[in-house]
């Protein structure tokens, strides 16, 4: 090695050219400073006091709604549900996750007289042409609303990817550069209408591009949202769980809204400095699985922003779109996991949003750690700057030749979350779960979610 | 260099005592040296700074167990680079098609094209760096991107400096035989 070009390499690492410390940086840093070092604090007293009354806003928003529920529900399996008894006795058909019942050439041709084969049609190049079908489980107004979106804004792409080839061989992902067009406005406005309505004083933002997407914006920023891309993120979903199963009793299987399970255990992360970000993973199956048999998971998480309790959440993102892809050389089957019809597009993505996806896959034999089993897409309208982004990430043979404990602690307690809540549902794996919990709960005690997880599917073992 | 890290042993007294302004003058002290450790470790501004945030939580938890052996930046280094060691591991982020974020440099401005053919080297050496061994990879980050004296290295590591001055020379071998003639005109 020539001297000069070792005392180029030790130029070149020594350079300083590193950008400031963002603005604020130091502050945030501060404001994490634990109150076991308080000696003198009386400079953040009044930070800290606004932080306690948010939160105690929150708590007693929380605490309003699930006792308005349990108020109003006549029995207490009934108050349990989000979906109604039609959507319920669906639900019990539906097989559980550890049997991977539907195969890719299992699902309806396209026409047949079925809600779900509709969605699946029309919203080709996305969730649904990736999920197989069954039977409608959501309420019929719902799923009207979710059939007039996705046959109003998507039945074009119905051509480019038939409904009855399921796995569809992706494109590669130098590809993806192409922006997926957003939907047209009056699809937008269609998808709005099945949101909540509008608060009585909306506040006004700044002016944008779109004045269709900032009506339907500002009338979505009202509070947090239940459903993401058809996908339930209902916050009080495991807490219904949980009072069922301290009371002794094992919850109606019906009553297991499996995908809020996933969401509420994938929860948030503690600061999301993006718009919105986009994390996939894949691993083997916590419990049960026989070698090729795994999970993946996509995530997508909103900016953080503060927001005191009564006041509005401000959308970061419209015409927002997901797009799961799994590689047909890679997997065999797959399913997505979750009770309802899922759909591509959202309208609006407020901060302080997460929102999870889950899949079960079997993988063909033969896959290699650097093949890809599937890309996730995303792309969405900022509302910051009126422009389109889009991102993707792959999911690759490696992730599936680890160990489940080897997979980052939000997916695995992701996934494990899903299957308890399959469990719940029938499966004979509860046991198994409560293993799992526990191990996660010892290695992380801090963990307040997978000690929550732990506790509730080790007494859920128990019931009856 | 000046040293963020002195009177240390003043500061930690008082942090330890529960002086929130001795934490919050270990903050001020030390903060902009760790960003851009972990900037020059991941190469994107806004990870740098959450990844900043997350090193100084994990340094209030583990404050009671720092023993006075190594530097307190020594010690904050550690964490950080174990930090961001963590979070590659974790599952893959959003990988954007989006332009790449512009900074502002912090030196002297040279003409862009020069800034952007700078940038460019700089991130196929930052690159490099991330594919050496493990003990190669800690031992130029931290003493290159760090700003840790050679001594204090060894003393973390337990190895002699001599030992770690060989590590440097394997490292820049590896560097030179993995980066092409570009970086050296």
């Amino acid at each position: 090695m020539s001297r000069n070009r070792k005392a180029e390499i030790q130029r070149r690492l020594s350079l300083n050219a590193v950008p400031k410390p963002p603005d604020g940086l130091a502050e945030r840093i501060k404001n994490d400073i634990p109150s076991h070092l308080e000696a003198d604090r009386r400079r953040f007293a009044s930070s800290l006091g606004v932080n306690m009354r948010v939160a105690a806003s929150i708590l007693l928003l929380v605490t309003s709604l699930v006792v308005t529920i349990h108020l109003l529900a006549p029995e207490e399996e009934m108050s349990m549900k989000t979906a109604p008894p039609a959507a319920a006795a669906g639900q019990e058909a539906h097989p559980p996750l550890v049997a991977m019942p539907r195969t890719a050439t299992s699902a309806p041709v396209v026409g047949t007289a079925n809600i779900q084969t509709v969605s699946d049609a029309a919203t080709t190049n996305a969730i649904a042409r990736v999920e197989p079908a069954r039977e409608v489980r959501r309420d019929e107004e719902a799923t009207a609303s979710t059939m007039q979106f996705q046959s109003g804004g998507l039945a074009g792409r119905a051509e480019e990817a038939p409904a009855e080839s399921r796995i569809a061989e992706a494109p590669a992902p130098a590809a993806v550069g192409t922006i997926i067009p957003a939907p047209e406005p009056g699809v937008a406005t269609l998808d709005a209408s099945a949101a909540p309505p509008p608060a009585a004083s909306q506040p006004t933002r700044a002016a944008r591009t779109s004045l269709v997407r900032e009506a339907v914006a500002a009338d979505l920023a009202l509070g947090p949202q239940t459903t993401l891309f058809g996908i339930s993120i209902d916050p009080a979903a495991f807490e219904r769980l949980k009072t069922t199963i301290e009371r002794g009793s094992r919850p109606a299987a019906s009553s297991v809204n499996v995908e809020a399970l996933v969401n509420y255990f994938a929860g948030a992360p503690k600061r999301v400095r993006r718009d919105v970000q986009l994390e996939a993973e894949g691993s083997p199956a916590p419990v049960g699985g026989n070698g090729r048999r795994g999970l993946v998971r996509f995530t997508i998480d909103t900016r953080s922003r503060d927001v005191a309790a009564n006041a509005t959440i401000p959308p970061v993102a419209t015409d927002a779109r997901v797009d799961v892809d799994f590689n047909s050389h890679a997997v065999a089957k797959f399913e997505r996991i979750g009770d309802g019809a899922s759909h591509s597009s959202e309208a609006t993505l407020l901060a302080n949003t997460s929102v999870t996806g889950l899949y079960d896959v079997e993988l063909k034999s033969g896959v290699k750690p650097q093949t890809r089993v599937a890309t996730i897409r995303l792309s969405y309208k900022s509302v910051a700057d009126g422009k389109t982004k889009s991102a993707f990430v792959v999911v690759r043979g490696s992730d599936f030749a680890r160990k489940w404990s080897e997979a980052s602690r939000r997916h695995r307690l992701a996934t494990l979350g899903a299957v308890w809540g399959q469990s719940l549902q029938g499966s004979a794996a509860g046991t198994d779960v409560a293993v799992r919990a526990e191990e996660l709960a010892t290695q992380a005690p801090d963990d307040a979610k997978a000690r929550e997880l732990a506790a509730a599917a080790s007494a859920s073992a128990g019931t009856r | 260099m000046s040293s963020p890290w002195s009177e240390e042993g003043r500061l930690l007294t008082a942090i330890r005592s529960g002086d929130v302004a001795a934490a919050e003058e270990m903050v001020e002290r030390t903060y902009s040296a760790v960003y851009a450790s972990l900037f020059r470790l991941c190469g994107d501004r806004d990870l740098a700074a959450d990844l900043t945030q997350e090193t100084y939580q994990k340094a209030w938890a583990a404050l009671k167990g720092f023993d006075g052996r190594s530097q307190l930046f020594t010690w904050l280094y550690r964490i950080a680079y174990t930090t961001f060691l963590n979070h590659i591991r974790r599952p893959r982020r959003m990988t954007s098609l989006d332009e790449p974020e512009s900074f502002d440099v912090r030196d002297e401005s040279p003409p862009a094209d020069e800034v952007l053919a700078n940038a460019e080297v700089a991130e196929r050496l930052r690159e490099a760096v991330m594919k050496l061994p493990d003990d190669l990879r800690f031992t130029v980050t931290a003493h290159f991107w760090g700003g840790l004296p050679v001594k204090e290295i060894a003393s973390i590591e337990e190895i002699t400096t001599v030992g770690i001055r060989k590590r440097l020379h394997r490292a820049f071998t590896i560097l030179e035989s993995m980066l092409d003639e570009e970086v050296f005109r």
